[in-house]
Parts: C-alpha cells; sequence; structure tokens
C-alpha cells in the first residue's frame, strides 16, 4: 500500500507539472498504459492468495481511480487555462465601426405627406389620384374660372398647348373623383404642381394637399373644425389656434385663408371655402341636395415649418447632406 | 392697391388710426401686404441753408459747410459734389436716425460736424440719386423734413382679390371702411359748370363690347398750369408719376373713384370717333411708344385709323402735350370679356386694363366724367361742353333672394337675423323682407355678389370670420379599403430605402438635350412656355434628372450613390399625352464604403439585379428584347425585368460613350419598373409544406460559354417537374482547368414532396430528368 500511495503523489507532481493536454497523455499512460506501475501491480495480483487478492485489488483499483481523477481534474485546467488563453487571443475592439452600414432615406416631402395621409385617413378621408398635365376643363373652367377670368392670370401657368396645362393646383382631382363617386365625399389629394415661379419661396414645381368632402350639411365651421384638428396633430400642439379671414377662390364661397398661430403670431397656412355651387353643377352633383368644403395647404411649407428648413430649394436639389439627415 | 392714408381720411369726418384701419381691412378680406411711414424714420431731419462753405483743410474732396438750421447754425463737413452757398437741404441733426446708421457728433479728418446733409436716397425717397436733395427755395430754414415735403402721410398697399374690383379706387376702401365702422362716407364736391354745345361726332359700332361711352370737349385749357401739391403726392403714393396737369386729374379721378377715363388732343383727331373693332393688320402707336399691330382688337378710331387701345392705353398722336389746348376726355364701359387678355397678349399691363378686366360700376362713367371736367376746368380753365353719351341697354342686376335658414346651414351657426340684416345695410345693399326669405338689391358696384353664398360671406365678413366656432362634422364611420395604391407605393419606398436607396423628388421638366442623351427621346412632350430653357420638355424616364443629381453629389465628393423616385413620366405616343407612374432609379460607384475590414469594390449589374430581386418577389431578369430603342445602355448589359412573364421594365449599364460624354469613371446603373404592373406581389393564401423534409442535390455541367444562365433555369422551370421546389445557380467557372470556349455551371436542387420524405430513387430519377433537359436544350455535358 505503501509503495501505491506513493505512485500518488508521484503522478500528482508530474501531473502539475505539466501544462499541455498532449504531453499530458504521455505521462497518463506511464502511471496507467499498460506496462505502469497500475498495470504491473495489477498482474502481480496472480502471485497472491485468494484471500489477499480481492484485498489487494480493491486498493490498486482505488489508486487508479485516484490517479486518473488527478489526471482529470489537471486535463479540465489545462483546457480552461487553454481556452482563457484563446479567447483573450481572439478578442476584437468591439469600438470598430460595423459593416456596410449605409442607409437609405425617405424624401421629407414624402414622410410629410404620409403623415398628412394618416392623420386624414383616421378620420375617413380616402386619397384620390389624377393626372398632372391637366385639360383646360378640369384646371380652370369646371372650377369655376371661365376662359376670361382674371383668377387665370394669378396663376401663372405653364402651358403645353391651347388644350392642356400642367395643373396649376390639385384642384382638378376634386373635379375627376366628383365626376366618378356620388356623395358623402371625403378625399384628399396630394401631389405636384406646377406655376411659372421661381425663387427662395417660389419653385416651378411644389406640392399641395387638397381636401374635399361633400354630404347633405357639412358647412364652414366644420371646415375650420377639420382643418384646425388636422393643423394640431400634424404639429403635434393641441394649443395651436386657427383663424379664417376673408378671401376669394373661384370655386369656393364663402372662401377663407388660413392662419395659424406661430411663433406669438399669425401665419398663412393655406386657402379654403365652401364649395362654389357652380362647381357642384359643374360635376352633376345638386348644391340644393349637397354641400361641403374644400381646403388647400402647402406641403414644403408644412415640411418646412416642422424641420425649420429655410430655403424651398434644398428639396429639389438633391444634396446628400439633405437628405441623409431623413426628416420625418 | 396702394394709397395714401390721408386721401382715404379725405373722405371722413372721424380720425382714422393707421393700426385698427389695417387690422380692419386685412380682417374682413382687404389683406394690407405693406405699410410705408415716413413719420417715424425722418425724425431729426430739418430743411438746412448752407450758408458758408470752405475747402476741408485735410481732404480734396470734403467741405465744411456752415448750415443754417433755424435755431442755430451748425458746421457739418459734407463730401457732395452739388453742395455750395445758398442752397437748402435736409439736414439730418445729431441724433437722427436714418436707414441704417444714427447721425453722432463726429470729427472728420479732424474737423468737428453736427450733422448730416442728405440726399433723396439716404432719405429713403428715391432708389438712387446723385447729390444733396435740394428743396425748393421757399422753404425756412428749420421746419420739419416731414412737413416741408409732405410726408406726414403713410401709404397703404391692400393686395386685393380679384372679385373686389369695386374696391380699386379710393371710394371703394372707404366704402369698406365705412362699412366696418359704421362710418359715413364725405364724398368729394364737384363745382357744377356751365356747359357748352359739343361738336364732335361719336359712335360706337359694338355695343355688345362697349356698352357705354360718354364724351365731352374741353376748349381752351391751359396744360401747363401747376396742380397743388396735394394731388401730386397722392397720386404719387399710388404709385403715378406726374406728367401733366390733364393727364395727372384723369388719373386723381380714375384713383377715386374707380373709372379709367382718357384725354385726346382734340386738334389731333381727324374726323368722327368711333369705337369699333381693329381690322386686320391695323397698327397703332401707343403712348409709350411702341408700335402695335392688331388682330381685331376693340379701338377707339378716328378717320385715320386706331387713336386709342380700348381700356389699355392711348395712342401717342392724339395725346395731350403741354401746349395742348382743346381737348376731347372719354369714359366708357368696356365689357370685361372684350377687354381680358388684350394688354397681356400685347406684355402690357396698364392701371386702365387692370381695372377694366376686372370689371368697372357701369354706373360710374357719366359722374367720372364730369367730376374730371370740373377738375379741369377749375385748374385748367377752359369751357366744357355737353356730355354725349351712347348707351346700349343694360341687363339689369338681379335682386338676389336669400333663405335666412340658408346662412346657418352653410355657416354651421346662428346669427340673428337683426345682425344679418344690419350688416347687409351697412354695405348699402338694399334689404326687404319677404318672411322667410331676404330680397337683396345690389348696387351696381357690387356685380361680384351673384348668388345666396356670396351674400353669406358679406354677412360673416362683416360679422368677423373670427367669430366663425369650430366643430367636427358628423359622418358615418365606413371603414375605407386597407389596400390603396399609395399604401403600396410606400411600402416599395421602404424596401428601397432598407436597401440602402435615397428618395429623390426631381422636376417633372428637364432639358431638352438630356431627354434625347439620356432618356433617348427625340419626340418629348414640349413645355409652350418654359421657366428656362434648361426645363423645357416633360420627362419620358427619370433617369436624366437622376444623373443630374448624381453629378450634383459627385461634385460634392461622393463616390457612392443609390437613388430612387416614384414619380410621371410623359410620352407622345400616336400625338396623345400619355402620363405613366414609374418607379425609377440610380446606382453610382461602389458597392460598400472605404473601410478597415474589407475590400472596396465597384458595383455592377448583380448588385443592381439583387437588390430589384429582394424588393420585388418572382422578379426575373431576361435578355432585352427592345435594346434598339435603348440606344443610351451598353448593348451587352442591359436585360428586361418580368415578373409573371410579363415585362415590367428595365435594368442596365449607362454607355460608356454617354459616361464619358458626363465625365464619369465610376460605373452607373439605371433601372425603371411600371409600379401598375407590379402591384399585387405578397402571397395571401398560407401554403402547408412543412411536414416532410426537403432534399438538396448538386449538379455541375459544362455548356459553351455563351448559354444564358437565366434560360437553362427557365426550362428546367418550364418543364414543371413535380416535387422540384427549387433549381438555382451557386457556382459559375471559367477558366484554365476548362476548355477554353466552355464554362462550367453548378446548380442547387431543392425537393420535397408534400406529404412524405422523397425515396434515393425518387430523387435520382428527378435529377435524371433534368440533366437530360440539359443535355437536350443546351448541350451540356454532366461534370464528375
Amino acid at each position: 500500500m505503501e509503495d501505491l500511495n506513493l505512485l500518488v503523489e508521484l503522478a500528482k507532481k508530474e501531473f502539475e507539472a505539466c501544462s499541455k493536454l498532449a504531453e499530458l497523455d504521455h505521462i497518463k499512460a506511464k502511471f496507467l498504459g499498460k506496462s505502469g506501475p497500475i498495470a504491473e501491480a495489477m498482474k502481480s495480483l496472480s502471485s497472491l492468495s485468494n484471500e489477499e487478492k480481492p484485498k489487494r485489488g480493491a486498493e490498486i483499483n482505488f489508486i487508479k481511480n485516484k490517479i486518473e481523477e488527478l489526471l482529470n481534474q489537471r486535463k479540465n485546467d489545462i483546457a480552461q487555462t487553454e481556452m482563457a488563453e484563446q479567447l483573450k487571443k481572439d478578442s476584437i475592439d468591439v469600438t470598430l465601426p460595423g459593416r456596410n452600414t449605409s442607409v437609405g432615406s425617405i424624401h421629407p416631402i414624402t414622410s410629410t405627406i404620409n403623415t398628412v395621409q394618416d392623420i386624414f385617413h383616421s378620420i375617413g378621408f380616402d386619397v384620390a389620384d389624377g393626372p398632372e398635365i391637366e385639360d383646360d376643363f378640369h384646371n380652370f373652367t369646371a372650377l369655376n374660372i371661365p376662359k376670361s377670368h382674371p383668377a387665370r392670370a394669378m396663376h401663372d401657368t405653364f402651358y403645353i398647348n391651347k388644350e392642356y396645362v400642367l395643373r396649376t393646383h390639385t384642384s382638378p382631382v376634386q373635379i375627376r373623383y366628383m365626376e366618378n363617386n356620388k356623395p358623402p365625399i371625403r378625399i384628399i389629394s396630394p401631389g405636384r404642381v406646377y406655376r411659372v415661379d421661381s425663387d427662395a419661396t417660389h419653385s416651378p414645381m411644389f406640392h399641395q394637399v387638397e381636401g374635399l368632402m361633400i354630404d347633405e350639411s357639412v358647412n364652414f365651421s366644420n371646415l375650420k373644425g377639420v382643418v384646425e384638428v388636422f393643423l394640431q396633430t400634424y404639429f403635434e400642439d393641441s394649443s395651436l389656434q386657427v383663424r379664417f379671414r376673408p378671401s376669394y377662390f373661384p370655386f369656393t364661397e364663402p372662401s377663407a385663408e388660413i392662419d395659424m398661430t406661430w411663433d406669438k403670431g399669425w401665419l398663412e397656412i393655406g386657402g379654403c371655402g365652401m364649395v362654389h355651387p357652380n362647381v357642384l353643377n359643374h360635376v352633376g352633383i345638386n348644391p340644393n341636395e349637397y354641400q361641403g368644403f374644400a381646403f388647400g395647404l402647402g406641403i414644403e411649407r408644412l415640411a418646412m415649418l416642422k424641420h425649420g428648413i429655410k430655403d424651398l430649394r434644398y428639396f429639389f436639389n438633391h444634396d446628400l447632406r439633405f437628405l441623409e439627415q431623413r426628416l420625418g | 392697391m396702394k394709397f395714401s392714408l390721408n386721401w382715404l381720411q379725405d373722405f371722413f369726418d372721424e380720425k382714422l388710426d393707421l393700426a385698427n384701419l389695417v387690422d380692419k381691412l386685412t380682417m374682413a378680406g382687404l389683406e394690407v401686404d405693406e405699410v410705408i411711414s415716413f413719420t417715424e424714420s425722418l425724425k431729426n431731419i430739418v430743411v438746412g441753408e448752407i450758408t458758408s462753405i470752405n475747402k476741408h483743410p485735410d481732404a480734396d474732396k470734403l467741405n465744411v459747410c456752415q448750415v443754417n438750421v433755424g435755431s442755430q447754425t451748425l458746421q457739418i463737413v459734407c463730401g457732395a459734389s452739388n453742395a455750395r452757398k445758398g442752397i437748402k437741404v435736409p439736414c439730418a441733426l445729431v441724433g437722427a436716425k436714418l436707414p441704417g446708421f444714427e447721425i453722432k457728433k463726429a470729427k472728420l479728418r479732424g474737423v468737428e460736424s453736427l450733422g448730416m446733409l442728405c440726399s433723396a436716397k439716404e432719405l429713403g425717397l428715391k432708389e438712387d440719386a446723385d447729390g444733396l436733395y435740394e428743396l425748393d427755395d421757399n422753404l425756412k430754414p428749420g421746419i420739419d423734413i416731414i412737413t416741408a415735403l409732405s410726408l406726414n402721410d403713410s401709404i397703404i398697399d391692400v393686395s386685393l382679390t380679384p372679385n373686389r374690383a369695386d374696391c380699386l379706387s379710393i371710394l371703394g376702401i372707404a366704402r369698406e371702411v365705412a362699412a366696418l365702422n359704421n362710418y359715413k362716407i364725405k364724398l368729394p364736391t364737384t363745382n357744377s359748370i356751365k356747359h357748352d354745345k359739343s361738336t364732335k361726332d361719336i359712335s360706337v359700332s359694338n355695343q355688345e363690347s362697349c356698352p357705354r361711352y360718354c364724351a365731352l370737349e374741353i376748349r381752351s385749357v391751359d396744360n401747363s398750369k401747376k396742380l397743388p401739391e396735394k394731388i401730386i403726392s397722392y397720386l404719387k403714393a399710388s404709385g403715378i408719376d406726374s406728367i401733366n396737369p390733364l393727364v395727372d386729374l384723369t388719373n386723381y379721378v380714375m384713383l377715386e373713384l374707380g373709372q379709367p377715363m382718357h384725354v385726346f388732343d382734340l386738334d389731333k383727331l381727324q374726323g368722327p370717333v368711333v369705337v369699333r373693332n381693329a381690322n386686320k393688320s391695323e397698327k397703332i402707336t401707343l403712348l409709350n411708344g411702341t408700335e402695335i399691330t392688331l388682330k381685331d382688337e376693340l379701338v377707339i378710331a378716328d378717320d385715320s385709323g386706331p387713336v386709342a387701345l380700348a381700356g389699355v392705353m392711348g395712342g401717342l398722336s392724339t395725346s395731350t402735350q403741354i401746349s395742348t389746348k382743346n381737348i376731347l376726355v372719354e369714359a366708357a364701359f368696356f365689357n370685361p370679356n372684350s377687354i381680358a387678355g388684350v394688354a397681356r397678349s400685347f406684355s402690357l399691363h396698364t392701371e386702365s386694363s387692370h381695372r377694366f378686366e376686372r370689371g368697372v360700376d357701369y354706373n360710374l362713367a357719366d359722374k367720372a366724367l364730369l367730376r374730371l371736367a370740373s377738375l379741369i376746368s377749375d385748374y385748367c380753365g377752359g369751357a366744357v361742353s355737353e356730355m354725349k353719351e351712347i348707351r346700349a341697354k343694360f341687363a339689369k342686376i338681379e335682386p338676389i333672394v336669400l333663405s335666412v335658414n340658408k346662412i346657418s346651414k352653410i355657416l354651421g351657426y346662428e346669427i340673428q337675423l337683426n345682425d344679418v340684416i344690419k350688416s347687409l345695410k351697412s354695405l348699402q345693399l338694399e334689404v326687404e323682407e319677404m318672411g322667410e326669405k331676404l330680397k337683396i338689391n345690389i348696387p351696381s358696384y357690387r356685380f361680384d355678389l351673384k348668388i345666396e353664398e356670396d351674400i353669406i360671406e358679406e354677412v360673416i365678413r362683416l360679422n368677423g370670420y373670427d367669430n366663425i366656432k369650430s366643430s367636427l362634422p358628423q359622418a358615418s364611420i365606413k371603414p375605407l379599403p386597407i389596400k390603396s395604391n399609395f399604401k403600396n407605393d410606400l411600402k416599395i419606398k421602404n424596401l428601397f430605402v432598407q436597401a440602402g436607396y435615397h428618395e429623390l423628388i426631381s422636376y417633372s421638366f428637364i432639358d431638352e438635350k438630356n431627354e434625347g442623351l439620356i432618356n433617348g427621346n427625340t419626340d418629348p412632350v414640349r413645355i409652350d412656355n418654359p421657366i428656362a430653357s434648361n426645363l423645357n420638355v416633360m420627362r419620358s424616364h427619370l433617369w436624366a434628372s437622376h444623373i443630374e443629381a448624381m453629378q450634383f453629389n459627385v461634385n460634392r465628393g461622393y463616390d457612392q450613390l443609390k437613388f430612387f423616385e416614384i414619380a410621371n413620366t410623359y410620352k407622345l405616343i400616336n400625338n396623345k399625352i400619355v402620363e405613366e407612374k414609374v418607379l425609377s432609379g440610380l446606382v453610382y460607384g461602389y458597392v460598400n464604403e472605404r473601410a478597415w475590414n474589407q475590400q472596396r469594390r465597384l458595383i455592377d449589374f448583380f448588385d443592381v439585379k439583387g437588390d430589384l430581386e429582394k424588393i420585388f418577389s418572382g422578379l426575373v431578369v431576361e435578355e432585352c428584347i427592345e435594346k434598339d430603342n435603348f440606344q443610351q445602355f451598353h448593348p451587352g448589359k442591359i436585360g428586361n425585368l418580368k415578373t409573371n412573364k410579363q415585362i415590367v421594365g428595365i435594368l442596365g449599364n449607362l454607355h460608356p460613350s454617354i459616361t464619358q460624354k458626363i465625365d464619369i469613371d465610376l460605373p452607373i446603373f439605371l433601372f425603371e419598373v411600371k409600379l401598375d404592373k407590379v402591384i399585387e406581389n405578397t402571397q395571401t393564401k398560407f401554403e402547408d409544406n412543412f411536414k416532410s423534409l426537403p432534399v438538396k442535390r448538386d449538379i455541375s455541367v459544362l455548356v459553351e460559354r455563351d448559354v444564358s444562365v437565366g434560360e437553362m433555369i427557365s426550362e428546367v422551370k418550364k418543364a414543371n417537374i413535380k416535387n422540384i421546389i427549387d433549381f438555382k445557380i451557386f457556382d459559375l467557372y471559367q477558366g484554365d482547368k476548362i476548355q477554353q470556349n466552355k464554362k462550367s455551371v453548378a446548380f442547387l436542387i431543392l425537393m420535397q414532396d408534400t406529404y412524405k420524405t422523397l425515396e434515393e430513387n425518387e430523387v435520382e430519377k428527378i435529377v435524371q430528368t433534368i440533366i437530360n433537359i440539359l443535355e437536350e436544350k443546351f448541350k451540356a455535358e454532366l461534370r464528375n
């Protein structure tokens, strides 16, 4: 027994002195291999008496297990150390930038239109669309602006020919929609419009959103209500106030300019009014049965105010430094 | 409409308060754009007289002046070349605040200066002026410059809507002020005159265009007289320069009452005067010196031809001069339809055409003419003849019958009937109560009032739009459809954004040159009146705009760009304009950024194709069948985009010759997708095929180099072999290890049965079927 116990001490020493898994296997063979001291001791059992055999056998097994236990323990230790070293070696600088991070952007005009549509969608206004090269009838005549009307001069129209113009407002969409749909009507129509005008506050192409609601008793007070909740929702300011000021549009009567509170004063933000009976007559809706309102707002204006953009031209000169700000 | 506050004040006993006036007019729909007032900006500036002048000891261009400013004499250094002893000039005293700077006691090159002698420009009275403003010699030194120059006034600029032609006069504005404040108007008084016989024959040959023509003669006028300063300053406030007394008085009455009139030199008129349409190619030289050729415009003519373009401008040959002795004065009512557009067609815009196009009160002509005749005889003398008048029957302005309950129905709130009537009466409308209705008689100057709604607007205008309470409409809660084109566009836009694309919004009009070069269209939709010569056609593709956007950013150092836009395109097809919504895009330069951990690579066809495949499910790219129509692309790097066997767009590499021409070194890819054809692409029905396991097999074949891999795939797919769920290429090799004219293509076959896992022999059968197809159709050889 004494000699075997010494063996354990010896193994323990040798295991501890070893720091590599591969070497450990050699040392293992030295003690536990076929010609190692344990195997030798087992072999020598045959020379013992039948009474001594089990006792001596149990002792050898105990020692063998002990050595294996020490070996496994050492194996684990070494594996752990090696893993720790490997992990240390593999460590990276996590503050380096990620790969291919570039994302695109939605144009601020689109995101403004989206917001406007979402707000009106939530109060039951559908979206309608129409051509941008519009005929004289839909852009002017049907909107109560006959050929010699002085209001035509205010529009600075782009002409394609005598019959076709680039639409000067989104109002012709009203006409097209009413030609094909019966009241009740609740629509908005956002889109591109064109005027012969260009400076820091005017672009020859810009965007408007037109709203139209026709029913049996929709009135001027409702118009103010709808415009007010829209502006309050869009600018996320429930204390925003709206003021109507008398104005003139051939296709509405009464008509109003829409002012809203801004920077401690009033700011003009759009135009509106009750749809003129002549317009309803043009599209075959009886003005004695139905009435309603229409309004128009400038998309660029809404976007500029919300995001603090000072010059209209940024929207259309494609500067990535503007687009990458992802205003929305 | 610009006017002098003092002139408006002449119509009232009550003192008008400027701030209150501006607010009331604006809130009544007569928006005040601007108020120019000198009383603040010209404080501490007086009339000064230069009593002596000496050269500055240390500066060649400066003079040292002694200036008498009434209470004292000041030493002022001045550099103006017209400074001289004895003249009277505006003198800004220490403390005066001129536009841009304040006057302080100063030393100029060592000489003390106690003020500044001013030019008209420095006072803000003229755009530009050389030298000191030399004042009237009769002015006393020391008096306030505002008093000296009658600047104690404010100029109010009202932006009038086209319906309010009745306010294109001081009287019209005064009527509004009276209605808004319950004031009474004091009309200008006209001295009565004795009338002589008139001698000139006048006639009207087109009474529809000219329903009323009044004229009278004044003989022996003196057109060299000086009009009172007040009249000249009133005209000036309205932006009208003084010309001669006859013209000035005509303008004065036009501004005062709203009736444009014209004075002819009677001695230069040949024979009778007739109002008629011009004969084709007749010519007239207008007052401004330009000769115009007429078509059929309404003119005033004598035996020599047209002498005035009716309602727009008089002719030069019969115009009044200082020496003019005898005159014919006309006041007419021209039908707005016959005047509309005439001035514009000759690039003119006059006070007269502005008013006649919008409409003038047809009852005004005679009154205004008599007022003008009386003023002329007051200031220029002369004997006034009787007035001749040619007048057609006017359709009477019909009274408007307004249902009282319609007011609240339209407005959504109640206004007391008393208030309604009071408002209408304050506007000088006669109101008759007829039970539930009001009968309203309209004065001839309010021809804009035609229907009940017009009256309702007048009612709230006077009661204050401010008083309209807001309320939300009652409506049914019928839901809107979830799917809409707009929502679909937005979904697609977001997918492009995730793929790194920036959305552009670019002008629909571009330069015709680029429409040809980049969009490949030489027959574009043209704009008749483009805003600039490089924005003269409507684009048939968005590509040229995107190239421009690319160049803008390349010039700012970007070398990796991805753009897209959804917008309409415009084409002429069989002479008809066809407008179509497309999605279009551009990819330029590098795939990735310069980075610490990867190589940079230039974009190629398959980067862009990959983006499109990710976004549009089921997208296939095939060889372009209409290559010849797309000369702007590289003929070997262009493909048709297809879904469901339908062509939905195009993708290609911009032709190297164009890339060179626009001086770009890196690759440019362009694509276009017809959105209406790719809209419904998401799957709505669930497919349950998860019960068995899929089996994978790879095969590798050799084919000729020019065999299209896309065709190989589509041939296999077309065969509809049962249980194949995918067949795709995963490797492509051409090089040293195989024959030079061949390429090796490796495919992955993915197979799965709906109910059970496939047996080996079934798998083998499928693989063999595919190999057979490839061998037969493409002479493919199976590789080991």
